[in-house]
């Protein structure tokens, strides 16, 4: 196929001149004084698949259509990622459109993409029409895929300054390409409009929506005015935190309460509710993720103080809340929340990732323990059959402390780890947080550290998704899964004072490049690490450890405590951002969940504190496969 | 298809009216550059590398000097070094205001400064943004062709680039040639500084004004070489623009245009809402070799569009033996569209034999609903 791709890097203006004398003349000057259309940097064409196969990388992808950050991305059934609002003016306005990004997969490896796959995104619907969210645009809302493969869009407002909540949710139609379209109805909805709030897929096919801010009008008594006077009563706008939680269900397309058996509200225990905060799934006494004893844990947000002492705009680092130091988990069977007692960790908020590396836990876990090669399972080496709890194992990484004067990264990284008695409250659960403290122990196994040592690390506004790759265990090559986070903010106070932002990253790699969570690497233990497949050993399968990692493109370098060298070539976007997405897509095989996953970063704004995204990145699209994504297997 | 061969020489199947543009190169007859233009580039490189030169040997603080030298507008910050016009010792439009220009832009230039914040936002900058933001535009929308040059000279030193944003709007709004022009120089540079958000927001600015000369501008865009990568959005733009049915035959130029398969779904979009029953054909005659997906729904919404009976024989086949559920979609979102006792008896067929996709049997059914058939 011999298209010509407006995403190549040709000038096709030039490719049309035929005389010899002329083009030597543009090589050799002109060329770098006009260049080519576009930016005139290198563009891979994004129809070539090869350029989607090369490991140990981050190739630049397509541009969005409209280049946004604050979106929504949500990986469809199909491989597919819908994007969903954002705005790309510091989220004083939002967009009203959506687009999907399809990068043309299940494509033979080397081959080009054919006309029939387009590899790029695609922003309109069945009948040609630009994709639009009829309700208007929306930031801080949320995308749920949902059971039958539509996406819930719920909640968020028009900007950060003082449009009120969203009270009208959509669903994405797959098939259409459309939203809302009269079959796809949600009536009633949610009862409390809400924004910055959560929305889980419960295994029972439900979405639970929990906290979030409401938009409300107070009025207030100025006591500088007398009674009667101009000015004595004012009425303003705020946004106070949520204790509500509200069901949604998919079969009837409609909200309720959230009620627990008991027939109680089922509600935050948090003073004042929560915003902003991270979820995640966690195992119940079964060990088993998706059945019906799941728990939902909530951890970071913050609470506002109160209606009136409410926020009165939307944007971050507000003086009048207080953040969250506790965690909250919702009881699937039950409807209950409880607090997770015990469990206080560093305060974070501004998309703290929050990862459940049980996810992937039957294809990180099941391989053949019973039979290492020495023929003796013996824990004291690793070799060890089973541990409880492993579908439990949280990090809590990335976010900042939401300080007004200069938002500072947290710099401990947390994993939580829950375990279940079967005894006593909440039969027996109880947790166990390891805050980034180098030879920590537990009574399971070993030691947790963290190396994130490298000054202020913690990235602001950056997610962490779970993606595949290839390990080796007894000398052989298994699936496991990493947390990967790339990009984002951190903020340094200078000696001065003032608020400097960082995003290009002080620790060799740096913010643009990317960190790994390895959750079987022991950096003080371990073989240095080295991410080329069947080289570098799994040691620990129980994964209570925990390393992150940044990934170089040489490897001899990687001390933990170092991060290489500067100079090194580093796997890294290639341009700094922050309100990006991270999604999973699927590989050359078309299938999620497999061990050739890679992640596509879309999006971002170029600046964080305090223009919150700021101008939007000018390369919305890159696409990260980690060393030994896209080996074969040997035979 | 003959499309790639065609790209290659830049001669698309049926792009005949499709023109470089004419400013910067004009080309002879045969498509040729001018032998004048290569001795001009042949000048102009050889002055590029004088110039390489001399700056080698410039002396060093003969060079901070001239980094030095103040913009040309004192009030307006200069752009940093990717914005254009920072460093410009040309004239500026902003240096011969009248008295009541510099009111304006005084006025302008306080209001731009309002909508910018440089700590976190509290309750009093969030309002103070608000009003200045509402104050702004108000400001702008009534501000008519003789400013034209005052904004431009704003637009080309402004740092900002949302205030940049309420200026392209304020230009597109206006419409004059002088305002026109003035947002295809700001399209330029955003597209030489790879800021495709500005260039999206300048293009929109260029429909505002939906006027004859837009429709030149869009319309020669839309066709030209050079602009190939942003070609979409012109048609886009185009299909919006009040005389989009005076642009059919560009949509039918680019309906099999190689350089981008967003092309053809915007040309296919220009048809769907300006286009003609005579237009069914050249629409089915793309669909025919049409292969992807994504397209060739946008196909079937134009045929929906046009609503020419004769269609439906062809969209009754895809909907019949497409492979792509979303593409079936369409084909019955088409018959729907087209209406008519011919459709209905297509859809009904179709019920009946049943879809394997219970989304597009379900797209069977409401389609039907909404034609009056329930049973």
């Amino acid at each position: 196929m011999e298209r010509m791709s407006p995403l190549s890097n040709q000038c096709s203006k030039y490719s049309r001149i035929k005389s010899t004398a002329l083009l030597l003349i543009l090589i050799g000057g002109l060329l770098p004084i006009i260049g080519c259309h576009g930016s005139g940097d290198s563009i891979p064409n994004i129809n070539n698949a090869a350029a989607f196969l090369e490991d140990n990388n981050v190739v630049r992808g397509p541009g969005m259509v409209t280049p946004r950050y604050g979106h929504t991305a949500t990986t469809l059934e199909d491989g597919t990622v819908l994007i969903t609002g954002g705005s790309d003016e510091r989220h004083l306005t939002s967009l009203d459109t959506a687009e999907v990004f399809d990068q043309g997969a299940a494509v033979e490896f080397g081959e080009p993409i054919p006309d029939s796959i387009s590899g790029d995104f695609i922003d309109t619907d069945v009948e040609g029409d630009v994709i639009t969210m009829p309700q208007g645009g929306r930031i801080f809302h949320t995308a749920t895929l949902l059971p039958d493969g539509n996406v819930l869009i719920c909640g968020g407002t028009a900007d950060a300054l003082f449009a009120e909540a969203a009270d009208v949710s959509e669903i994405y139609n797959i098939g259409s390409r459309e939203f809302g379209p009269d079959s796809l109805f949600v009536d009633p909805d949610l009862g409390t409009p809400r924004f910055r709030h959560s929305a889980t897929l419960l295994p029972n096919g439900k979405v639970l929506i929990a906290g979030g801010q409401e938009s409300r009008n107070e009025t207030i008594i100025d006591p500088n005015f007398a009674p009667g006077q101009p000015g004595f009563q004012i009425t303003i706008n705020v946004f106070p935190s949520l204790k509500s939680m509200e069901i949604f269900d998919p079969a009837s397309r409609s909200f309720v309460p959230a009620i627990s058996v008991a027939g109680q509200d089922a509600e935050f225990l948090s003073a004042r509710g929560r915003v902003g905060h991270s979820t995640a799934a966690l195992g119940g006494l079964d060990n088993e993720l998706g059945t019906t004893d799941d728990i939902i844990f909530h951890a970071g947000g913050f609470q506002t103080l109160s209606t009136i002492f409410a926020p009165q705009f939307k944007l971050p680092w507000q003086n009048d809340t207080d953040n969250a130091q506790n965690f909250e988990y919702y009881d699937v069977t039950t409807g209950d929340n409880r607090l997770a007692a015990g469990i206080v960790s560093g305060s974070r908020v501004n998309t703290a990732a929050l990862l459940n590396l049980g996810q992937v836990r039957n294809t990180t876990l099941e391989f053949d323990l019973t039979d290492p090669p020495d023929g003796i399972i013996d824990p004291l080496t690793g070799d060890i059959p089973s541990v409880p709890g492993m579908t439990n194992l949280l990090v809590i990484a990335n976010g900042d402390d939401d300080s007004p004067a200069c938002p500072t990264g947290v710099t401990a990284n947390d994993l939580v780890v829950a375990t279940f008695t079967g005894f006593g409250p909440s039969d027996g659960l109880t947790f166990t947080v390891f805050a980034g403290t180098a030879g920590l122990t537990n009574n399971i196994e070993n030691l947790v550290a963290d190396p994130m040592n490298c000054a202020p690390f913690a990235r602001s506004e950056a997610d962490m998704v779970m993606v595949n790759t290839r390990r080796t265990y007894n000398g052989q090559s298994i699936v496991t899964g990493v947390g990967l986070t790339v990009g984002g903010a951190y903020e340094l106070v200078p000696p001065a004072g003032g608020c400097v932002e960082i995003m290009a990253g002080v620790c060799s790699n740096g913010i643009q490049g990317v960190t790994i969570f390895d959750p079987f690497y022991n950096f003080q233990t371990d073989p240095t690490w080295n991410p080329v497949p069947n080289s570098n050993p799994i040691t620990h399968p129980t994964g209570i450890f925990g390393t992150l990692i940044n990934v170089d493109t040489t490897y001899a370098d990687d001390l933990p405590d170092n991060f290489g060298v500067a100079l090194d070539p580093s796997i890294q976007l290639n341009q700094a951002k922050v309100l990006h997405t991270l999604s999973v897509v699927p590989g050359e095989d078309g299938l999620l969940n497999t061990v050739d996953d890679r992640v596509v970063s879309i999006g971002g704004g170029v600046s964080y504190f305090p223009n919150y995204g700021d101008e939007p990145a000018t390369i919305s699209c890159e696409i990260i496969l980690l060393p030994g994504t896209n080996t074969p297997e040997a035979p | 298809m003959n499309r790639s061969s065609d790209s290659r020489t830049g001669k698309a199947n049926s792009n005949s009216l499709r023109t470089s543009r004419p400013v910067l190169f004009p080309q002879n007859q045969s498509g040729e550059t001018n032998l004048q233009w290569i001795a001009i580039l042949t000048l102009l490189a050889l002055g590029w590398f004088l110039s390489l030169l001399w700056s080698q040997i410039e002396p060093e603080a003969q060079k901070k000097e001239s980094v030095a030298k103040p913009p040309q507008v004192s009030k307006s910050s200069a752009r940093t070094g990717a914005a254009k016009g920072s460093s410009d010792s040309s004239a500026s439009p902003l240096d011969s205001l009248s008295e009541a220009e510099q009111l304006i832009f005084d006025d302008i230039f306080e209001l731009f400064l309002s909508c910018q914040w440089n700590s976190a936002m509290d309750a009093s900058t969030a309002h103070r943004v608000a009003r200045a933001r509402t104050d702004l535009q108000n400001l702008l929308d009534s501000l008519g062709p003789e400013h034209v040059a005052m904004l431009t000279g704003i637009l080309e030193e402004e740092p900002d680039f949302i205030n940049r944003r309420f200026l392209l709007k304020a230009l597109g709004k206006i419409g004059s040639k002088e305002a026109l022009n003035s947002l295809l120089e700001h399209y330029y540079w955003a597209n030489s500084e790879g800021k495709e958000s500005e260039v999206k927001h300048t293009i929109e600015s260029l429909s505002l004004a939906n006027n004859d000369a837009s429709f030149d501008i869009l319309r020669d865009f839309s066709l030209s070489e050079e602009d190939e990568i942003h070609r979409y959005r012109f048609v886009e733009a185009l299909t919006q623009h009040s005389r989009s049915e005076d642009a059919r035959d560009v949509y039918g130029a680019l309906l099999e245009d190689p350089s981008h398969f967003r092309v053809r779904q915007r040309a296919a979009y220009g048809f769907k809402v300006s286009g003609k029953k005579v237009d069914a054909q050249t629409v089915e005659s793309a669909l025919l070799v049409e292969k992807n997906p994504y397209v060739r729904q946008s196909y079937l919404g134009a045929l929906g569009g046009i609503r020419d009976v004769n269609s439906i024989p062809m969209v009754q086949k895809i909907l019949s033996e497409d492979n792509d559920i979303s593409t079936r979609i369409s084909a019955v979102r088409a018959l729907l569209r087209i209406d008519g006792a011919n459709a209905i008896q297509a859809l009904l067929v179709a019920r009946n034999t049943g879809d394997s996709s219970d989304r597009v049997n379900q797209e069977i059914v409401t389609a039907l609903q909404q034609l009056g058939i329930d049973d």
